[in-house]
């Protein structure tokens, strides 16, 4: 579908604003990092509690993300948006904190360490916190629905998740994840059809009433 | 067949419960923990730094004082190796003498003794 003028105008503004906010950045200007902070926390916090429900490893790998983004400003090269080089960031971090924890339940002797010696918080079940943007007549289902996602391959959770719980567009999806748009519909309708059959699974295991 | 269809209903609820997921939001306080966050983290370093300054000192003055202690006991070990020598042979010189003197006894005396 091509752009109105207004569109076109708005977008090359919007570019022309992010470019000077990327320049302050990069000087080091702490109102411009306020300003990014400020405009992008609770989508980066969102996208990390769909991917880590846990608010306290979402809290911390948010923290990270600006972090990340601090010390590399430098690095970007405008040739994505900000925003979804932000996005992009707190997917690799909320990912990378999933397979360090999935690493750390497969090492049962160091996770019996671990137990020893860890502060309390470590040891949270993340099956028990959920979302809290679920409606609580949904909590059940919804809980059930994130331990299945959990289960799909990495790039299917990770187009689905932001599509579904991010809210993003399938193009958006496609430019965090650096792949084509036919590759995010395939990926998405593949969770879908994934999901569909385990969660067929799970009820057939678990009865209805 | 009911249990069938249920199960297929549930699994589309199930499907749509995230359909209308309010977005989870952080708190008015999130760029302070930042901030200080990023502080604690610069003066980790400047910490860092200092300590391994530091440590980089001690293993210096650790080294040069092993060295200077192997450079001492070498010095003074030469001249005990010396007298050690020295006085081997001295009490070799002893144990000859002794054993001469004793060669200067008389190992008849009781015999001529009962002859006279």
């Amino acid at each position: 579908m091509p752009l109105t003028k207004v569109q076109t105008t708005y977008k090359a503004t919007k570019r022309i604003e992010e470019s000077a906010l990327i320049e302050q950045l990069s000087q080091g200007s702490e109102s411009a990092f306020r300003a990014l902070v400020n405009d992008h926390k609770d989508r980066v916090y969102n996208t990390c509690m769909g991917f880590l429900r846990n608010p306290h490893d979402a809290e911390d790998v948010s923290q990270e993300v600006f972090i990340e983004v601090f010390d590399s400003i430098g690095d970007f090269r405008e040739d994505a948006s900000l925003s979804t080089w932000i996005y992009r960031i707190a997917v690799t971090k909320s990912l990378e904190l999933i397979r360090y924890r999935k690493r750390k339940k497969r090492s049962g002797f160091f996770q019996a360490l671990n137990a020893m010696f860890s502060e309390p918080d470590d040891n949270i079940d993340e099956a028990e916190f959920m979302h809290p943007g679920v409606e609580l007549e949904n909590k059940e289902r919804a809980r059930i629905l994130f331990d299945e996602i959990d289960k799909l391959t990495e790039k299917q959770k990770v187009a689905f998740t932001l599509q579904k719980v991010e809210g993003l567009s399938y193009q958006e999806v496609a430019d965090v994840m650096e792949i084509s748009l036919p590759a995010v519909e395939s990926l998405i309708h593949r969770a879908k059809e994934n999901l569909k059959k385990q969660l067929h699974s799970y009820y057939q295991q678990n009865e209805i009433d | 067949m009911k249990k069938r269809t249920n199960i297929h209903e549930e699994v589309e609820k199930t499907l749509r419960s995230l359909d209308e997921l309010e977005p989870a939001k952080t708190d008015a306080f999130f760029y302070s923990r930042l901030t200080a966050r990023l502080e604690n983290r610069n003066e980790g370093r400047y910490e860092l730094n200092g300590k391994t300054e530091f440590g980089f000192k001690v293993a210096v003055a650790a080294v040069l004082a092993m060295v200077s202690l192997n450079l001492i006991s070498l010095i003074q070990f030469q001249p005990v190796q010396t007298e050690t020598a020295e006085v081997e042979a001295t009490t070799e010189d002893w144990a000859e003498e002794f054993t001469a003197s004793y060669q200067v006894l008389d190992l008849d005396y009781y015999e001529n003794l009962e002859q006279e």
